[in-house]
């Protein structure tokens, strides 16, 4: 009987060989014009796919099964373990994740070769064979010096087991949503390759792809959002982003494929930028490897990076090839990728698509700068690296010009706006906007940044309205419908342009949010029972503590496992033991210390928080449990930073304004996007079509 | 017509591009906070500071170990003093003060921390940034993402 490494490592060599075949199989079928040979190559990436997912499967397996003498399974897993951690175990490393990302990888491919073999076969067999050798990386990587089944010198008898601060729920869905975002991106840089060699340059991939990009663009989008609200819950610091490289490495792509998203409606509509959306869906695939690569080198001294030195090596060699490929290709295609139609005034909608482009990936490049500086500084032998304070600075005018362009670009006349044309699309929002903006500055707001950001988030959301009532209005005159059911009538018979409302509504939600980081405040304070202290308007009286002293777990057990062994013991006490041990596993991991604090505000309660701080045993380290109260206008926050010994604490609080709208933003991009995605009816597509022509005349 | 056209948007295009590079670089070079030295190891930056490279005040971004038992943390006025030496070679010693009593869960005897903030004459780093690691004991010590 084969062991589960034997069968684990023989997946993997399995998919080499196929990969190897499946690579050239498609473009020779192609060349010999047999079509067998494309038809293989489509069924070997779905052979591929079955092999990662054993392979996968086998791994789950090893750790269900507590195999400590597997190297991955003892440094991430232990037997005490609860079973739902283990199971999140399996991408909690290096070695699972890369495998992780294979397996997406493939089913991404394999969903691409089913859906697509029939419709566009002609690119399907340049497009596997570009999905191939994408998942060739992550193959040779996991065979070798990154394999997930390799044994460990010495059989270990127990795992050193999972750090607690990874035993998050959040943990369970914020990777691999980054990851089903970060890999999904493969596929479209895959097939715009495909229709880079086979000269299929109008938008016929584009269109082929709409689903393929939108999708892990949610997905990613989602994933940063889940980071920064677990940062913001579990880590204890008050915030929710800090520019670390990891999420820089996130938002980059996601940088990218938004751009792209927006500059491929101006080639479906007036066939321009073809060059560009080449260019940008290879930013996008490259800054989605980057991103794994940043997190895998150790190339950067982030505190969050893995340690792992010299696999940078392996990500640049195929960042090079593959850019290198793209580039070379583009240049052969040149010709092809001429604009079909010109720009004619800067006043219209191709070129606020234009500039919210090169303000997205101007973002986008800043970021990498800051990113990549320590290591481009050293290069240059000095030793520089920028802080969060070079990301704000920079990123929050940019910032606020693209949501400027979040106003303008949908609603303007294409070709050329006329003067009438521009009055009648932003008179009213463009009013609104300043109103509210010295509204709130005589309301006593000083700061210019959020005064302008506020401003401009009303301008937008009176454009979408403004939008929105237009179509339901047009619809209630034309078709007599009332107006409720008129305006889901028109999101529901033009999804993609209504959900891209919808998402832009999303989108300036978590900017309002940020805004609210303008006025942030804290204060540490060290207190006795019974005493209180301030921060802003806010009073914090510190009513009790509960203190829990777990005994160290492994001895507790040991007792109890010493007991049970004692023959004489009535079965009764032995039932009794056995729940008391397990009732351990789950409740006695820690110690802790947990605070009562009421909040009050101008005298009235607000809110009772019951900050906590744990002691786990097994780590020897403590964990941070933040509790907050969120209201929509702000969140109060607090931490304990330490008991003492007198019985005093020491907290810290935090008042955040505005938080809880970048979660409700990101429901609703998420809602968006899901509109956006959803098959939309053919002879509904036309109609709304005729009427996007007949409105924008 | 045409030509004139495409003429005008090339130089929109550089227009924006240039002001996004002038951001950067005026960022860079006008916000003192923005950009920091880093030094990946306490005898690198003690080499540094004997050579003159690096002056009172400057920002800077150490990589380093807290000395064991070194760590005192001082709630009267909300701060911790703690000591940072090397990886291996413990003969340099730098005294650090973190301007809070909140300092990361992994922060403890033994840990590999990153301070951000500046070094002063009195021969203290005054930080006012503090990340820590836990000691290699614990490979997925990623703590943000995940991945």
């Amino acid at each position: 009987m084969p062991d589960i490494t034997d069968l684990g490592n023989f997946c993997l060599l399995l998919g080499l060989v196929i990969t190897g075949y499946g690579m050239v199989a498609g473009p020779v079928g192609v060349w010999l014009r047999r079509r067998e040979f494309v038809d293989s190559a489509e069924r070997s990436m779905l052979m591929l796919c079955g092999v990662t997912t054993v392979a996968m499967l086998l791994l789950t397996w090893a750790f269900l099964a507590d195999r400590f003498d597997i190297r991955y399974v003892a440094s991430h897993s232990s037997s005490s373990l609860p079973l739902f951690y283990k199971l999140t175990a399996v991408w909690a490393g290096m070695e699972g994740s890369l495998l992780f990302w294979l397996w997406l990888l493939t089913v991404y491919a394999a969903v691409a070769v089913v859906l697509m073999r029939k419709r566009h076969p002609t690119l399907i067999p340049y497009a596997v064979s570009v999905l191939f050798f994408v998942a060739g990386l992550f193959l040779v990587l996991a065979s070798s010096r990154e394999n997930p089944f390799a044994l460990t010198p010495v059989p270990l008898e127990e795992g050193r087991g999972m750090n607690p601060i990874l035993q998050d729920p959040a943990m369970a869905i914020h990777p691999p949503t980054l990851y089903i975002g970060l890999v999904g991106f493969a596929v479209p840089f895959a097939f715009a390759m495909a229709a880079l060699i086979t000269k299929q340059l109008d938008a016929t991939w584009i269109r082929a792809m709409r689903r393929f990009t939108l999708f892990p663009w949610m997905m990613l989008g989602i994933g940063i959002l889940l980071g920064a609200h677990w940062a913001y819950v579990e880590l204890g610091w008050g915030g929710y982003w800090a520019w670390d490289p990891v999420e820089n490495a996130s938002i980059m792509p996601w940088l990218a494929a938004t751009a792209y998203l927006h500059s491929v409606m101006i080639q479906e509509k007036k066939h321009m930028l073809k060059m560009w959306n080449m260019i940008l869906v290879v930013i996008t695939f490259e800054m989605s490897i980057f991103g794994t690569f940043l997190t895998r080198s150790g190339i950067m001294s982030s505190v969050h990076t893995f340690t792992g030195g010299g696999l940078g090596w392996y990500f640049i060699v195929f960042m090079a090839l593959s850019a290198a490929g793209a580039g070379v290709l583009m240049v052969l295609r040149s010709k092809l990728l001429r604009s079909e139609d010109h720009y004619e005034s800067y006043v219209s909608r191709e070129a606020s698509f234009l500039f919210n482009n090169l303000i997205l990936i101007g973002a986008l490049f800043s970021i990498l700068w800051g990113t990549l500086f320590p290591v481009l500084s050293e290069a240059f032998g000095r030793k520089i690296t920028v802080g969060p304070p070079f990301f704000n600075q920079v990123n929050i005018p940019i910032g606020l010009f693209l949501l400027f362009l979040t106003g303008v670009g949908p609603v303007i006349a294409w070709r050329k706006a006329t003067v009438r044309n521009l009055q009648k699309s932003f008179l009213v929002p463009v009013a609104v906007g300043a109103i509210a903006a010295i509204l709130l500055a005589a309301l006593g707001m000083r700061d210019g940044y959020a005064l302008t950001s506020l401003g401009l988030a009303a301008f937008v959301l009176t454009t979408i309205v403004s939008e929105f009532s237009r179509g339901a209005r047009a619809r209630h005159r034309a078709h007599g419908e009332s107006i409720p059911f008129a305006l889901l009538n028109l999101v529901n018979k033009n999804r993609r342009r209504y959900g891209g409302y919808v998402v832009h509504v999303g989108i300036v939600l978590i900017f309002i949010g940020i805004t609210g980081a303008a006025f942030n405040a804290e204060k540490e304070a060290t207190v006795k029972r019974g005493e209180s202290f301030e921060l802003k308007d806010y009073v914090l009286t510190y009513v009790k503590s509960e203190e829990r002293f777990a005994k160290p777990k492994k001895a507790r057990r040991e007792e109890l496992l010493q007991l049970l062994r004692n023959d004489r013991l009535p079965e009764k006490m032995r039932e009794r033991l056995l729940e008391k041990l397990l009732e351990d596993e789950e409740n006695e991991h820690y110690s802790f210390i947990r605070a009562f604090v009421n909040v009050s505000r101008n005298g009235k309660p607000v809110a009772q928080l019951v900050p906590e701080k744990r002691y786990y045993f097994e780590h020897d380290q403590p964990t941070t449990e933040a509790s907050l109260h969120s209201t929509l206008s702000e969140d109060i926050y607090l931490v304990i930073a330490m008991g003492h010994k007198d019985g005093s604490i020491t907290f810290k609080a935090y008042a955040n304004p505005l938080v809880v709208w970048i979660w409700l933003g990101g429901f609703i991009f998420v809602a968006g996007t899901g509109i956006a995605l959803w098959p939309e009816r053919r002879h509904a597509a036309a109609a709304s079509a005729a009427i996007r022509y007949r409105s924008a005349a | 017509m045409r030509k004139k056209k495409r003429m005008q948007f090339a130089i929109g295009i550089g227009l924006v591009a240039s002001l996004i590079g002038l951001l950067i670089v005026h960022t860079l070079v006008n916000t003192p906070e923005a950009s920091l030295l880093y030094y990946s190891s306490i005898s690198e930056f003690h080499g540094s500071l004997s050579a003159g490279d690096v002056k009172p005040g400057d920002g800077v971004r150490l990589n380093g170990r807290v000395v064991p038992a070194s760590i005192e943390s001082d709630y009267v006025n909300h701060r911790v003093s703690f000591k940072i030496t090397d990886r291996t070679d413990q003969a340099v010693v730098v005294p650090v003060i973190y301007g809070s009593a909140a300092v990361p869960d992994t922060f403890k005897d033994g840990a590999d921390v990153v301070v951000e903030g500046k070094y002063e004459s009195d021969g203290v780093f005054y930080a006012d940034r503090l990340m820590a690691k836990c000691p290699s004991k614990y490979e997925a010590q990623d703590t943000k993402t995940g991945i």
